[in-house]
């Protein structure tokens, strides 16, 4: 046991005072971060240049008048109080309005391209938008055969939103509004229409209304997961292969036995992995208990987090090693590694597709395939509804027993492999030392 | 723990090692005696290494028993041993002091012990001034001592040295020597391999000399020699014209070097009468009659089928 533990404590702090290990520990937040913050920091109002092409000459100065009270920049939308107006749609996007003379905007040039399609080019190139409208748009219609063709041209996204729908919105509550009137009917019925009679909450298990950041854990835990277990773990295949070319095993095994000598290595790396899931989910928490989210996770949910990171570790590390031990240079593990690594991606994609059907039946299947059930697991512990309890235990009965079995496994070629030299083993020769008993 | 000075530090007794349809050691014995140093002679694909690693508790043996310090071989041994493999390497990103200190505690030394064993050792090694260095600083003799001494920081009873002179250049080879005889004064046995006969006739007591997985020759120098039971002869000689070294009475095997040559004698064969030969056939200005060196039966025994 003190042999074990003299190189579980090297391999954690040889691993631990890398520089590679700080810059993990801090940029991966910051990186996480990034990811969040640069939309926001994209999203700040943008001005978008809009021309619009009115054939009716009657909706242009409206939309321009609506438009430019979008934008939620400086003090919320300026949306019109009048009683029974129905609220504009918010938008994230400045709007700089230009209109363009519609006469003669349709017939070709000497060129065959009309100043519509000139303009069209443009907003392809500019990034602008094109409003054309024709009598059809006033009438809610499409056009009929002898008339212009009408619409909104422009990119699908600009930022964080799509000023395209925004602009379709807006010129339909103008029409809406329009045409309500025409028909002498009361102006606040469109709004009445599309008013929400009632508010969906999203809630926890506990029945309790989920903050934002409870809603988005399910995809938190497992990325988590995975990032510690099989993004660390990976360490142990070049670790593995580099002590190997050093031929440091030989000289170790006069002082542990092979399986002393695998546990060690694979409980450090799993420390170093603990030690980085611990200080990045205790700030994630800490940050969001500051933002009032105190329902982020439960005990329950970081006793099993912790149950399901140390078994999945187990089995993934012992799968790493066993190659890592095999082979004698990273050359001929990424070769042994391609097929792995397809494989290994999956846990994570059914983890996200069981997302939105916790208990279904892909989920359920896959809680009980052993490198699956970790990731999968999680994610429906951190869902509502939480899973059966019978699948809960059964599932950790079936993932103790196979990474029991994988370790076993792996401990049999680490045996044989970190002795070995020369040409790679093929995987019937590994296969075979899988079988060999000690 | 001690253990009794008539019980043998090792004993092998009829082992075999196999590997699939190869057998690396078949039925191999011998036993070194506590204190002495013991050599394990023998080519490339003797069998030194397997049954070293069979010593050391790395492989298990597929039949026959061996003990270590008096008893089955087994983990709980390891750390009263030293093994210097013959692939070595150490830890490239530690420090020489803190990988020292790594290698004693595996061996369950506590720092009581290691502090003061580290500093003589380190001092011995004139790496003192280096023991907060990375030990990839170190240049490649220097690496070979610091291997060493992981070796034996931990003051083992038996050291185990595989190949422990290949690859030093005659320095550090010297110095290498000289630390495994002090070791030696000092009460540890040592056992160690080696294709290079003329340091296993420097330093063992005792021998054995594997050749295809079976032992070929055993026991000290003098008895090994004499067992052989022929002597060689190392000439100096210029011949008349015309003469060669063919066809000497007595004589099985020339190997002739142009100015000088070792004569194999057959058994019981008359050295006067070579002697007298060869004057027939041009001066000789040096003829020296000997027992064979371990080369000579090392060569023997390798060129003779396994």
């Amino acid at each position: 046991m003190n042999r074990t533990w003299q190189i579980l404590k090297r391999e954690y702090l040889e691993n631990v005072r890398t520089k590679a290990f700080l810059v993990g520990l801090i940029l991966t937040p910051v990186w996480m971060g990034l990811i969040f913050v640069i939309p926001l920091l994209i999203s700040a109002p943008e001005t978008v240049r809009v021309v619009i092409v009115d054939e009716t000459g009657s909706l242009a100065g409206p939309l321009r008048e609506a438009l430019v009270g979008t934008a939620t920049d400086e003090g919320g939308p300026k949306v019109p109080t009048a009683p029974g107006a129905q609220p504009l749609p918010r938008s994230d996007s400045r709007f700089d309005i230009v209109l363009e003379p519609a006469e003669g905007a349709f017939d070709p040039g000497p060129d065959g391209t009309s100043r519509i399609d000139r303009l069209k080019q443009e907003a392809g190139t500019n990034g602008e938008y094109v409003v054309v409208i024709t009598q059809a748009v006033l009438e809610k219609r499409s056009r009929k055969p002898d008339e212009h063709e009408h619409g909104i041209y422009g990119p699908a996204l600009r930022g964080m939103g799509s000023p395209g729908r925004t602009i379709e919105r807006v010129i339909t509550q103008l029409v809406t509004k329009r045409l309500l009137a025409e028909r002498k009917l009361p102006a606040d019925l469109a709004e009445l229409i599309q008013r929400r009679a009632t508010n969906f909450h999203s809630i926890d298990k506990s029945g309790g209304k989920a903050s934002e950041f409870r809603a988005l854990m399910p995809i938190l835990v497992v990325v988590l997961l995975y990032m510690g277990i099989v993004g660390i773990s990976q360490m142990l295949i070049s670790n593995t292969i580099e002590e190997k070319s050093n031929r440091v095993y030989e000289v170790l095994l006069s002082s542990v036995s092979p399986f002393q000598l695998m546990a060690g290595k694979i409980l450090g790396i799993c420390g170093v992995g603990l030690t980085l899931l611990t200080f990045w989910c205790s700030g994630g928490l800490a940050a969001a208990a500051m933002q009032g989210s105190s329902d982020a996770v439960s005990l329950v949910e970081i006793v099993w987090f912790a149950v399901y990171y140390l078994l999945g570790f187990l089995m993934i590390a012992s799968l790493f090693v066993a190659v890592g031990s095999a082979c004698n240079t990273i050359k001929e593990a990424q070769n042994l590694m391609a097929p792995l690594s397809m494989l290994l991606a999956l846990p994570l994609i059914i983890s996200m597709l069981t997302m939105s059907n916790p208990n279904g039946t892909v989920a359920t299947v896959t809680s009980f395939i052993p490198p699956f059930t970790p990731f999968v697991m999680m994610t429906r512990m951190a869902s509502v509804p939480a899973p059966p309890v019978w699948q809960t235990w059964a599932t950790l009965a079936v993932l103790i027993v196979s990474t029991y079995l994988a370790v076993r496994f792996a401990a049999r070629v680490f045996r044989v492999g970190i002795l070995l030299y020369g040409q790679p083993p093929s995987l019937r020769e590994i296969w075979r030392w899988m079988w060999t008993a000690d | 723990m001690t253990v009794p000075d008539d019980i043998p530090a090792v004993r092998f007794q009829d082992v075999t090692k196999r590997f699939g349809e190869f057998t690396a050691v078949n039925g191999v014995s011998f036993e070194v005696p506590q204190g002495s140093i013991f050599g394990i002679l023998g080519s490339n694909g003797a069998g030194k290494t397997t049954s070293i690693r069979m010593l050391m508790n790395i492989f298990k043996p597929d039949g026959g028993r061996v003990e270590v310090l008096g008893a089955h071989v087994d983990e709980s041994l390891k750390p009263r041993l030293g093994y210097l493999p013959e692939e070595r390497g150490l830890y490239k990103k530690m420090r020489i002091e803190e990988m020292l200190r790594f290698f004693g505690r595996i061996k369950g030394r506590d720092d009581a012990y290691l502090k003061p064993a580290i500093d003589r050792w380190l001092e011995w090694t004139g790496l003192s001034a280096w023991r907060g260095r990375k030990v990839e600083a170190l240049s490649k003799g220097m690496s070979q001592k610091l291997q060493f001494v992981a070796t034996v920081v931990h003051g083992p009873e038996l050291l185990v040295l595989d190949e422990p002179f290949a690859g030093l250049d005659p320095v550090n080879r010297d110095v290498l020597r000289d630390a495994v005889l002090t070791m030696h004064q000092e009460g540890t046995t040592i056992v160690f391999s080696t294709h290079v006969m003329e340091q296993a006739e420097q330093l063992c007591q005792r021998l054995i000399m594997l050749h295809g997985g079976q032992v070929q020759a055993s026991g000290t120098l003098d008895e090994v020699r004499a067992a052989e039971g022929r002597q060689a002869a190392h000439i100096r000689y210029k011949l008349h014209d015309g003469q060669t070294l063919d066809d000497l009475p007595g004589v099985t095997h020339v190997a002739d070097h142009g100015n000088e040559a070792e004569l194999t004698l057959a058994k019981g064969a008359d050295g006067q009468a070579v002697l007298h030969a060869l004057v027939a056939r041009g001066a000789v200005t040096r003829f020296d009659l000997r027992e064979p060196s371990l080369h000579e039966i090392f060569k023997r025994v390798a060129g003779a089928p396994a």
